[in-house]
């Protein structure tokens, strides 16, 4: 089902927060209907990366293109225009939800629809009412995000990332924040999106998730990609004995 | 004693709408003015955030019925004459400005990052972010403080009576003036503030409860 377009290209992504470099030059293809996941130690990056590339976090090098076409004119220096558009192709989940408190569940699907005129307010409620039935949650329309469980709100922060159509998801650790149990229903709701064919990049300590649900994992260590490749030989025929000490680690946790 | 004050309630109801008519257009001239004085404080530009900042503490320090007398006396000097009831309207906006600032910054301030975040995510920019994201939240995290405002502001708006607006105050003082029954009067006169203020102390209370 992988596409031979490139979606999205990352090419040398750099970030420094005054002295301190935390991506040393991130290069990264992904392919329409690939899914990425992206590992690592804490401090790696990982989290920062994937702010770059929806520029939540401004990049201090490298060019960013999307379906073949550069995201920035000066990539230092973004317009607005620029801005809204390429985050308007690209979805985002936070570890943390962030649901809009004083919106009721469907009206935080809502909203970003109607203030980017995507659909008028009709066809944004039925489009939120159908997402929230994707992701298996069509009862709490009405209800206020704090009468919702940590998974059904982010299976909700789903359905609004998604009111967009996106063309690309990026996931920051979804599930960090969420018990097991928990999270296995937003993995879930990710596993079938990714069957739909939805290009992702997620950010994850879900070995589990990233071995049977990505194409192709990252391991970034130190600001950089450490080791590459399909799940089968990330996890178990890695190159570098880093990598076998920090899957070593993770699995002794 | 109370024979008295029955006859003397309609003056003083009369008053007493005078006195919410100033606490009405107060606050819809003041909070709004707070709400931008206490955005602008915390405006990127040092300039703009020194005078922003100064503006409040002036007026944060001058006290009201000096600020009062100051547009009434004062201004006419420079050839700016105002009404009585505009004079305290206006003066009564500044000082309300000033002191609800702070409580929307920390409104504003509470509202976290997260939110913000969320929303750009979203393609949705700053300033649709500011009405539809922030400024909902603030409002909802602050409306005691907001609401305890707007009381103390009902009760000064007896400062009218000094340059002559017949607000309730003023009523019960001339009544005072032409019984020499001002024990009394004054009695009934603030009875009728406390009553109300303490009602809708009451009813704020209610409101916070829910809201958290």
């Amino acid at each position: 089902m992988q596409d031979p377009r490139v979606l999205l290209d990352a090419e040398s992504i750099k970030k420094s927060f005054k002295d301190n470099e935390v991506l040393k030059g991130v290069t990264l293809q992904v392919h329409a209907g690939e899914v990425i996941a992206l590992i690592g130690p804490s401090g790696a990056g990982k989290s920062t990366f994937l702010r770059c590339l929806n520029y939540l976090e401004r990049p201090t090098g490298g060019v960013l293109s999307l379906d073949g076409e550069t995201a920035f004119e000066d990539s230092l220096k973004p317009s607005k225009t620029e801005l809204l558009k390429l985050r308007r192709r690209v979805g985002m989940v936070f570890q943390t939800f962030n649901l809009f408190p004083h919106l009721s569940v469907v009206k935080n699907i809502v909203l970003a629809q109607k203030l980017n005129g995507l659909r008028n307010a009709k066809e944004a409620e039925d489009y939120a009412l159908k997402l929230l039935g994707q992701v298996g949650l069509a009862d709490k329309a009405h209800a206020k995000p704090s009468e919702c469980s940590g998974g059904q709100q982010q299976r909700i922060a789903i359905a609004r990332a998604l009111s967009l159509d996106p063309e690309l998801m990026l996931f920051d650790e979804p599930t960090s924040a969420l018990d097991p149990e928990v999270g296995n229903d937003v993995l879930k709701v990710m596993r079938d999106l990714a069957d739909r064919g939805m290009t992702m990049i997620v950010v994850t300590h879900e070995m589990k998730f990233a071995e049977r649900v990505a194409d192709r994992v990252l391991l970034l260590d130190q600001g950089g990609i450490l080791e590459e490749g399909p799940p089968a030989q990330v996890f178990y025929n890695p190159t570098h004995e880093r990598t076998r000490t920090f899957l070593q680690a993770v699995l002794d946790r | 004693m109370f024979e008295h004050w029955i006859e003397w309630l309609p003056q003083l109801l009369n008053g007493l709408g005078t006195s919410l008519l100033l606490t009405a257009c107060v606050a819809l001239i003041g909070f709004p003015l707070g709400l931008v004085l206490g955005l602008l404080a915390t405006a990127p530009s040092r300039l703009v955030r020194a005078l922003v900042i100064a503006f409040i503490e002036v007026f944060r320090g001058i006290p009201l019925l000096a600020v009062i007398y100051l547009l009434y006396f004062g201004l006419p000097a420079t050839g700016v004459t105002m009404a009585a009831f505009t004079t305290i309207v206006v003066g009564h906006s500044l000082n309300l400005g000033a002191y609800s600032s702070e409580v929307f910054r920390a409104g504003i301030l509470h509202v976290g990052g997260g939110q913000r975040e969320a929303a750009a995510s979203l393609g949705i920019t700053v300033r649709q972010a500011f009405f539809h994201v922030v400024l909902p939240q603030a409002i909802r995290a602050i409306p005691g403080p907001l609401m305890s405002m707007l009381i103390m502001v009902f009760q000064s708006t007896s400062l009218a009576f000094a340059i002559g607006v017949s607000e309730m105050t003023s009523k019960a003082f001339s009544i005072g003036s032409m019984t020499f029954e001002y024990l009394n009067v004054l009695v009934l006169a603030g009875l009728i503030y406390a009553v109300l203020c303490i009602v809708s102390a009451r009813i704020v209370a209610r409101v916070e409860e829910k809201l958290s």
